[in-house]
């Protein structure tokens, strides 16, 4: 305890004083605390700073809401997407992506929402412990009590004195207004819950004491990192008390933390949320297919196909702890009444979903053999090697196949009735005989087109247009046959683990696939030295220095550095 | 290739060699998709000092679909003889085909089962009344709380009964069914010229307002600790804020005055009966009344039935009804339709052209009355004989003041019509990401029509 | 009885009408209907059946079937209401009434055809109004199956037989003899009403689901004993965008009351399943109507002693015919659901369609009356693979 107060005593000291020094208003800053001399280096040198300003997802959103105010809280609106960068994950899209007013008009539609959900006289005693003098006046001290641990919750650390102030005046000011307490509780949370602090995971850095004058990221932004990353969500009161306490600096209890996080079964919100982004699963929000040429395709079907594959993926990574790479090869799936019709196989649950097992020699292995990523990969009303090999190529083995140039001529490939080309394959030699083209399909059809026993929904077929299909393949000069070869292939490949190690180092920091790649080969042996467990890689992730560290990134120019970091801590 | 080659050689050796050999640089159009930002449609009102309407208009048993429905998707559709008297307002008019009602078991109820299901996205289980609020209702609580009526139902085929507007169960909103005593209610007492009255700001309003203000106000704080690319963020977030805010300021200031807004002359009593000579005439009548109750901002949400799901419609002198054509005229294998009963689908097409030309008449601005509004137009069922509810006729007019594309065929390939309340309640600034129950629930809005 | 010469010609070429059959507007223009009425033998390859000898199947269509043409009802179609009142009178009323002046008391006069004293109307209670009887099938054909060729004696009444336009003898089809002259089942041109379409829609939305589950069939060409468990599931079918069932759907029959599971047996020869006869009882659910009403309450689809006759197509699919007899209410509720509306709205004569079953009944006798309460009844069938989750083992005896 004593050390809590040294520290905040401390840090509130220095904020003081460098606002100060920066010769800007003490506008945030409580009047009554004194000033301690400042350090000749602070005065001199900025320490915190914002790093980073990544905007939460829709997911983000809604399982913070739900973790904070209770799963019962309705969240309702639409959000403005983050953009994924080309070959790269959302993740990283987030440190770009900024507010539209379309976007925040729906935030503010959003927060309005919540904050009355919040305030309203079913729920208001779970957030208000105070009751206040008189509930329709303002009452600044039950209010303070109410919101300032909702504002530590919502943005991730504690209100500055300043914030805290703000945030009761305004509710005292709407109290007035509206001649309701509550009415002034819910607009100063919807104000917080527009706020950039709460929209945006604002990261920190101070500087590293193991590497002078290099920076870290501090303890609160860590806590918001492992939250987001290993259960895509707020970090809860556990792991803010050990930012507070300074726990998560510390690389002996961070490993504890961590540990005991992927450990826990909120890892399985996490690890969904990191495979959607990697797997590219937005995708799945578009899919549509010509119902005539594809009657088993319909909005059930299309709704179960990412479940089907993330339930793969976690019975398999969590459940029994397996292999990374023996997701190309499984034959445990599981199915749902509506899949069945598409695999054509027999489901004995009415409703829910049941484990399934294809059979020895079954041409579908892994997730390729699955109907999610081979629809996504097609075209409405064909199969396409293409994308498909593309996406094998781009999603899990991190390696970007170029754009076809803006003039091409794709006639031969898309004409399906052509007597002489039945085939995809014979399609594809036809349109390749062009040189410009034949580069690109090089690297993806040979791959795609072991795909081809699978039509554009992911049903099975022996023969298209009459004519019977081969499914060999090629990857990086290995032979292999249908989507069973390719499972093994990939399965074998080095690159798959690289790719993951390396998505999974990307996912954690928001930085690029070039940023990271310092890491990753390092990362990816200790991948293999664990079996390639998908929790030993993001326990991994969450220890390793390479995501705490900070590439000093020189500030505007004229900015004045420290006043509001340093001022809330 | 073997596999001993390192990764990060493997990936160059890939984008480089295709680099050579395509000879293009690489490009970023194939971004994904979802770069792109949101449209914006605005909640309340708009920037615009005019407000945005939305309201419905029903009749009764379907169409013939073969030729009704256009076969070509998108804009420039065509049109079947029984969609043709639209052609002059084909640009401002959407048609839906394709939009089904799953009702999970629930039996269809005929004539029952298809309005409601449109309107509340839930499948009806009692003969009477709504499985739930009507979706009219839930943007009138939005848009319609300002107005002297929170909405205006109206029935030209003489039943007060005929309603699908309402906050669920036994509740409906009822219909006048006289336009005399439609003009009473609009322009008799109590009427107050909008150009005279004077203007209280929205308390709700004024309250978003100040929420914005404080956002703004930690500007500074924020702002002093970023680099160079998260300024930038930063800058656009507030930006995004201001507009918001300037948004809420057009309607914390008193409106221009209205100048389509003129009051009309009264109206006699006519007959109000189910032959359609009169049901034509009193419709018209209403409407008239409905767009300078709209023009002088009486309300923004009506709803008009022009006849009823089972209709009782009637020519003149002759007892057999609309609703017995259907089922009793036996199919005509040749013609492939109902000669008889397709007579008052006609009339209820031209009625309904009737209606949106009444509405495109009012100017608003450099917008008509219409373009401001947003109509929803449908019937109960798909094709009457069968009583079949999967793809019922659909049609919506007006762009809501530019929120919405028109001129579009959307085909919705048998996907849940709760698609279409849903799209028409976001568009009109309803905050809510999923609309309707169990196989009706959908978080799918339609997007071809959304501007 | 006269043939026409239509019927002449038809019986020539029965071969060939039977060919056309398969394509003609009866049995739609596409899918499922568009085949065979009859569970004829083929003449291609059959698969093999799998391992355990167990095939599941969903009924993909169910209708009844008509001999097209105008000539079975040489004296015209069945006339609405308005026009059979008419025809109860003097051929002078006919003109006066339809002038324009009178327009209000033909109404008023044809519509209280349809009610009796009491607020008694000719649907609701058709036993008590005398209406003369419609019009029935005049021509010698009609598809169906030889219902008492094995029948105990006295367990039938007196009828006619018809021939299957293929030249089968014996076949019983008194539910077509009586309604085959209806618009809704003959329609305008003779091409067939809206019977067909009308099945088609009822049955694709689902609401009555059949399956069919084959037990230890060791060749589709030939085998003595096969089990049929003939079941309704409350899992909805899969149908494309015409309608059509899609195969490979999953079903789990029906383990809630009312629980239908009917188990017969049957023997395949030359590629043909027949079962023998037996009553089978499944729900019919018309999904018109509330629950308060006879339209919402889910009615039984009841065949005494009745049987299955199916081919297996190359295509992996079934066709064929589903016979026996339909106790003459069952029949006639189908029609009559709408109460006083079917006549008034639909134009349809209960009490005539009612008192003409009744005439033409020939099963299900009473031995002690001798009356017949059954009309002998055949529907086209075809039932497309699905997978059948049969109920739990130790439950089964527990089957109706």
């Amino acid at each position: 305890m004593k050390r809590v107060k040294l520290l905040k005593l401390a840090t509130l000291g220095f904020a003081a004083a460098s606002a100060l020094a920066a010769g800007v208003g003490a506008v945030d800053t409580p009047p009554s605390i004194a000033s301690p001399a400042p350090s000749a280096q602070a005065a001199l040198a900025p320490q915190f700073q914002i790093v980073a300003m990544r905007r939460i997802t829709e997911a983000q959103y809604r399982n913070t809401i739900a973790d904070i105010f209770g799963p019962d809280v309705r969240v309702a609106g639409r959000f403005e997407p983050v953009v994924r960068p080309a070959h790269e994950l959302i993740a990283s899209g987030a440190r770009e992506a900024s507010i539209s007013p379309a976007g925040l008009e729906q935030f503010d539609a959003m927060a309005r929402g919540v904050a009355a959900q919040v305030f309203d006289e079913s729920r208001r005693s779970q957030f208000a412990e105070c009751q206040p003098a008189d509930a329709t006046k303002a009452d600044a001290d039950c209010a303070g009590k109410v919101l300032a641990p909702l504002g530590r919750l919502l943005f991730r650390r504690p209100l500055s004195a300043g914030e805290r102030d703000f945030y009761v005046k305004l509710a005292g000011d709407s109290a007035g207004q509206t001649g309701s307490f509550y009415k002034g509780l819910e607009l100063s949370l919807s104000a917080m819950l527009d706020s950039p602090n709460f929209l945006y995971v604002v990261e920190t850095a101070e500087p590293d004491p193991a590497n002078p004058g290099a920076l870290r990221l501090d303890n609160y932004t860590r806590a918001t990192r492992l939250g987001f990353m290993l259960w895509n969500s707020t970090p809860n009161e556990a792991l803010l008390q050990a930012a507070q306490q300074g726990k998560l600096t510390d690389d002996a209890a961070l490993a504890v933390i961590a540990g005991r996080m992927v450990n826990s079964p909120r890892f399985e919100q996490g690890l969904r949320a990191f495979f959607s982004d990697m797997l590219l699963f937005e995708k799945f929000d578009e899919l549509a297919k010509d119902p005539v040429i594809y009657p088993y395709f319909n909005q059930d079907v299309a709704k179960a196909l990412p479940e089907q594959t993330l339930r793969t993926i976690t019975a398999h990574l969590l459940g029994k702890g397996g292999d990374y790479r023996a997701l190309f090869t499984t034959p445990n799936t599981f199915m749902t009444r509506s899949l069945g019709p598409l695999y054509q196989v027999p489901v004995h649950k009415s409703a829910g979903w049941e484990p399934y097992q294809f059979a020895a020699g079954d041409d579908r292995a892994g997730l390729l053999g699955q109907a999610g990523f081979l629809s996504i990969y097609s075209h409405s009303g064909r199969s396409s090697p293409t994308l498909r090999g593309r996406a094998i190529r781009e999603l899990l083995m991190c390696q970007p196949v170029p754009n076809p140039p803006g003039n091409v001529n794709f006639t031969a490939v898309q004409d399906v009735h052509n007597k002489a080309t039945p085939t995809a394959r014979s399609r594809l030699t036809a349109h390749s005989t062009d040189e410009v083209c034949a580069g690109c399909h090089k690297i993806t059809d040979p791959v795609g087109l072991s795909l081809e026993r699978f039509d554009g929904i992911g049903a099975f077929r022996a023969a298209e247009n009459d004519t019977p299909i081969d499914s060999s393949g090629i990857l990086d000069g290995m032979h292999f046959e249908g989507a069973d070869g390719l499972g093994k292939t990939l399965a074998s490949s080095p690159d798959t683990t690289q790719c993951v190690s390396s998505r999974a180092l990307q996912y954690a920091t928001g930085l690029g696939s070039e940023d990271v790649s310092p890491w990753v080969e390092a990362l990816d042996k200790q991948f293999a030295a664990s079996g390639y467990g998908i929790r030993a890689l993001f326990l991994k992730v969450a220890t390793m220095p390479a995501t705490w560290q900070v590439k000093a990134a020189p500030l505007d120019q004229g900015a004045t550095k420290i006043s509001y970091a340093g001022q809330r801590r | 290739m073997g596999y001993e080659i390192s990764r990060r050689t493997a990936l160059r050796g890939v984008v480089n060699g295709a680099a050579v050999a395509v000879g293009v640089p690489l490009l970023d159009a194939f971004l994904d998709g979802n770069g792109e930002a949101m449209a914006a449609p605005t909640a309340t009102g708009g920037v615009a000092a005019v407000p945005v309407r939305f309201g419905t208009w029903f009749w009764g048993l379907g169409v013939n679909p073969n030729r009704w429905f256009p076969s070509k998707v998108g804009p420039g559709y065509d049109l079947k003889p029984e969609l043709a008297p639209i052609k002059d307002y084909q640009n401002k008019i959407n048609v839906y085909g394709n939009f089904n009602v799953p009702l999970d078991g629930a039996p269809n109820l005929p004539h029952a089962s298809g309005g409601p299901a449109i309107r509340t996205g839930r499948a009806l289980t009692a003969e009477r009344g709504l499985p739930g609020e009507s979706f009219d209702v839930t943007i009138g609580d939005l848009i319609g709380t300002r107005t002297r009526f929170r909405s205006l139902e109206m029935s030209s085929s003489g039943d007060p009964r005929n309603s699908l507007s309402g906050r669920g169960g036994g509740n409906l909103n009822p219909s006048e069914v006289s336009a005399s005593a439609l003009y009473t209610r609009i322009f008799g007492t109590g009427f107050k010229d909008p150009n005279s009255a004077t203007f209280t700001p929205d308390p709700q309003v004024m309250a978003r307002r100040s929420v914005l203000s404080a956002v703004t106000e930690q500007r500074q704080s924020l702002e002093r600790a970023v680099g160079a690319a998260d300024r930038q963020k930063l800058d656009q977030y507030y930006t995004s804020v201001r507009q918001l805010e300037n948004q809420l300021d057009v309607q914390l200031t008193k409106p221009e005055p209205l100048q389509s807004c003129v009051v009309p002359r009264s109206v006699a009593d006519l007959p109000v009966n189910a032959e359609i000579e009169h049901v034509i005439l009193n419709h018209q009548l209403m409407t008239q009344l409905l767009v300078m109750a709209l023009a002088c901002d009486q309300t923004r949400i009506f709803n008009m039935m022009f006849n009823n799901g089972a209709s009782s419609l009637t020519r003149i002198g002759s007892t057999i009804t609309h609703h017995q054509l259907t089922h009793e005229e036996v199919l005509d294998n040749r013609l492939g339709y109902q000669p008889n009963a397709t007579y008052f689908l006609t009339k209820i097409m031209e009625a309904w052209v009737g209606f949106v030309a009444a509405l495109d008449g009012i100017k608003e601005g450099s917008r008509t009355l219409l373009d401001n509004t947003l109509v929803l137009a449908h019937s109960e069922t798909e094709f009457a004989k069968f009583h079949t509810i999967d793809n019922i006729p659909i049609m919506t007019a007006g762009s809501a003041g530019g929120r919405m594309k028109t001129g579009i065929y959307v085909d919705g390939a048998g996907t849940p019509v709760s698609r279409v309340g849903l799209t028409l309640q976001q568009v009109m600034g309803v905050s809510l990401d999923r609309w309707g129950s169990k196989s009706m629930e959908t978080s799918k809005s339609i997007g071809e029509v959304v501007a | 009885m006269m043939r026409s010469a239509g019927n002449r010609r038809l019986a020539r070429c029965s071969a060939a009408i039977a060919a056309l059959l398969a394509l003609g507007p009866m049995t739609g223009a596409s899918g499922p209907l568009g085949s065979p009425a009859v569970g004829e033998a083929t003449d291609r390859t059959l698969p093999r059946p799998p391992a355990n000898g167990e095939m599941g199947f969903v009924v993909s269509s169910l209708a009844q079937t008509v001999v097209p043409g105008l000539d079975a009802c040489p004296n015209g179609t069945v006339p609405r209401l308005r026009d059979a009142w008419l025809e109860t009178l003097p051929p002078e009323e006919h003109a006066r009434l339809k002038l324009k002046e009178n327009i209000q008391e033909f109404e008023r006069g044809w519509q209280s055809y349809a009610f009796g004293a009491n607020g008694t109307n000719i649907c609701s209670q058709p036993d008590i109004f005398d209406h003369p009887l419609i019009r029935t099938v005049q021509s010698p054909y009609a598809f169906g199956l030889n219902l008492d060729e094995d029948a105990a004696p006295n367990s039938t009444c007196t009828h006619e037989n018809f021939s299957s336009p293929t030249g089968e003898k014996g076949i019983d089809n008194q539910v077509y003899r009586a309604m085959g002259c209806t618009l809704e089942w003959r329609g305008v041109d003779g091409s067939g009403g809206d019977i067909t379409r009308g099945s088609k829609q009822f049955h694709s939305s689902g609401e009555w689901t059949q399956v069919l589950l084959l037990r230890g069939v060791d060749s589709l060409q030939n085998d003595n004993d096969v089990e049929v468990v003939y079941a309704n599931t409350s899992d909805r079918p899969n149908v494309d965008t015409n309608g059509n069932f899609l195969s490979g759907v999953s079903f789990t029959i029906n383990n809630t009351a009312p629980r239908y599971r009917n188990v017969l047996r049957g023997r395949i020869v030359n590629g043909v399943l027949t079962t023998r006869p037996q009553d089978i009882v499944l729900t019919e659910t018309w999904g018109q109507g509330g629950a308060r009403d006879i339209r919402g309450a889910r009615s039984k689809w009841e065949m005494r002693q009745g049987r299955l006759q199916l081919a297996f197509q190359p295509d992996g699919t079934l066709r064929g015919l589903v016979g026996g007899y339909r106790p003459i209410f069952d029949v006639y509720q189908a029609m009559a659901l709408g109460g006083a509306g079917t006549a008034l709205v639909a134009g349809i004569d209960c009490a005539a369609y009612h008192a003409t079953l009744k005439k033409l009944a020939d099963g299900i006798r009473d031995p002690k009356t001798g009356q017949c309460s059954g009309v002998s009844s055949a529907e086209q069938m075809s039932a497309v693979p699905a997978f059948v989750n049969d109920v739990p083992t130790g439950q089964r005896t527990a089957a109706r």
